[in-house]
Parts: structure tokens; C-alpha cells; sequence
């Protein structure tokens, strides 16, 4: 069973038409150029179910770049962990510093 | 006692270095220092980059991403102190490259790393029917779960990938990388980052669905 087979047997709501499932992912990133551009584009304004796919796609990559661009004090290591490896880079340096 | 080379030096005697030598010395040390607080300077712009991503690869396992962090700090400093990083170059994605190939090559060796959460093996209830295909985009509950998608259940989503697609969609998707810098932090070529990318992308959209008509959201 081929890859695309087995991602729509485990249910997916997504139902854009097989050949288009890599441009739709290429078009939500901009990744998707020339010929194969143009004509994904064109099938898209006269296909509704890729449409939705499309859009769906992009939806969820908004949010998905939105989860790194949130700010937060937790995102960081905690004041142990940054002294185990400062102590780390001191051996470091200690090597490479010889005798 | 006469001596009258390098080879004849008493034994436990150092031979006294010239003064260009000490000077070169002092030279290598100055460097280094500079080096070190360059160093540190990159940890402290990119640590909640990495802490994030680590999180993700690691499925919420906090100790494993520590780790993973810690790692690729450490081998990041031993290729910054030998010249490997290029200054100017983009660091984030160059850290981030260090951190995928150490949680790649360890998941591949121990396969210590499976997801916490499979909400895949969530059903959806009371489906009703094919969906409207007239209707405006925005509102098609295709399109509309992401309106009520907590960050936690994507979160949860993302890390009930298996672990190849999970790190595409965190580099690309997540992080922001280019498709060639994602090709190299794992070690494939720049076509299978894009076929893994709309499979996850799919696969990621379908649990997240499910979830949502599971929860009679959409």
C-alpha cells in the first residue's frame, strides 16, 4: 500500500484529488513553482474538495509558525542544566587549552 | 652545565618559550575568550529555540530534551571552537541542524523516543455526512477546526507523528527553515523533506479533525 494510501485509510477529513495532494502541501509553503504552479493553481479554482484542502493546509500552518513566535519564560533552560553546561564548555576549554 | 639545545634540556626543565611564542600564546588565549563569549552570547539568543524544539522532538519529555539541548550545545561549541561555523551564517538554523542529526541518530539507535500521545486512535462520533462543497472556505469544518484548536492539542497532535515526519513539519513548519536546510539537518534529500511534509501536514490535519468531531466541535 502506498503512502498516500495508507494516510487516507487511517480516515483522513481531507479529500483533495491524489495527484494534486503534494501541490496543495507545495502551494500552502510557496514551494511549488513553474509549470506545476500554474496548473495546480488552475485545477484548484475548479475543484472545490482541493479548495478546502488548500485552505485547511494553510490554516494550519499559521498556527503552527504562530506556536514558535510565542514568547515565553519557559523556554529556556533551567538554571542547572545552563550551570552543568557552562561546566562542560570550561572542560572544553581546558582541554584545548593544553598544559 | 652547558646546554646547547632543545634536546639536551634537564630533564623536568621547560625551555623557555621566545617572546614571539609567548606572545602567540597569549594571542591563542584572548582568541579563545572571545570565542567563549561569542559562544555564550549564541546559547543566550537561541536556547528557547532549542529548548521548544527539543520539546517537540521529544514529545514533552522534558528530561530528554534537556539533554538533547545540552548535547547540541556542547558539540556546537566544539565545531564553533574548530572554525566550522561560519560567522554571519544563520546560527538558529545551524543549531537546530546539530540538535535533529543528535535526536535523529539517537532515536534511530535506541529508539527511546516514541510519542507520548496517539490521539490517531481517537474516532470521531456522529459524522454527518460528505461535507458542503459550496460553502464559503473559512467556514468549512475542514478549514474551521482550526478555530478551535488549542496550541496544546496541536502540540499533542504533532508529537503523535512518527518521529520523521514530526521533525520536518517542526523544521519547516514550526521553525521556519528552508527546505534545503531541513534536507540537510536530516540528512535526505530536499524531494523526500516535501513528500514527508504533505504527509505529515495531512496526517497532522486528519487527527486534529478527528479530535475536534470527536468532541462534537465541528
Amino acid at each position: 500500500m502506498g503512502e498516500d494510501a495508507m494516510d487516507a485509510a487511517t480516515g483522513h477529513r481531507l479529500e483533495p484529488c491524489g495527484f494534486m495532494r503534494r501541490w496543495i502541501s507545495g502551494l500552502v509553503d510557496g514551494s511549488l513553482a513553474g509549470l506545476a504552479r500554474r496548473y495546480a493553481e488552475a485545477h484548484i479554482a475548479r475543484c472545490a474538495r482541493c479548495r478546502a484542502a488548500l485552505e485547511a493546509l494553510r490554516a494550519m500552518r499559521e498556527r503552527l509558525r504562530s506556536l514558535t513566535t510565542k514568547p515565553s519564560e519557559e523556554d529556556a533552560m533551567p538554571p542547572s542544566r545552563a550551570e552543568a553546561l557552562q561546566r562542560e564548555l570550561d572542560r572544553i576549554d581546558e582541554g584545548r587549552a593544553g598544559p | 652545565m652547558e646546554i646547547t639545545g632543545r634536546d639536551n634540556l634537564p630533564r623536568g626543565l621547560a625551555w623557555p618559550l621566545s617572546q614571539a611564542a609567548r606572545r602567540r600564546r597569549g594571542d591563542e588565549r584572548v582568541i579563545a575568550t572571545e570565542r567563549r563569549a561569542a559562544y555564550d552570547g549564541i546559547i543566550r539568543a537561541h536556547q528557547a529555540d532549542l529548548v521548544r524544539a527539543a520539546r517537540r522532538f521529544c514529545g514533552g519529555k522534558e528530561d530528554q530534551a534537556q539533554d538533547l539541548v545540552q548535547e547540541a550545545f556542547v558539540r556546537g561549541y566544539k565545531a564553533f571552537m574548530d572554525g566550522r561555523f561560519q560567522p554571519g551564517t544563520n546560527a538558529k538554523a545551524w543549531l537546530l541542524r546539530i540538535l535533529t542529526n543528535i535526536f535523529i541518530n539517537d532515536y534511530r539507535r535506541a529508539k527511546r523516543w516514541d510519542a507520548q500521545v496517539d490521539i490517531s486512535t481517537l474516532t470521531s462520533d456522529g459524522e454527518s455526512g460528505p461535507p458542503e462543497l459550496h460553502a464559503d472556505p473559512a467556514e468549512r469544518p475542514e478549514v474551521a477546526v482550526m478555530d478551535c484548536t488549542l496550541d496544546e492539542r496541536l502540540e499533542q497532535a504533532l508529537s503523535a507523528l512518527s518521529p520523521d515526519l514530526r521533525a520536518c513539519v517542526i523544521l519547516v513548519d514550526v521553525e521556519g527553515l528552508e527546505y534545503a536546510e531541513a534536507a540537510e539537518a536530516l540528512g535526505i534529500p530536499i524531494g523526500t523533506v516535501r513528500s514527508r511534509l504533505s504527509r505529515a501536514r495531512f496526517q497532522l490535519h486528519a487527527k486534529l479533525y478527528d479530535y475536534a468531531q470527536s468532541r462534537r466541535w465541528i
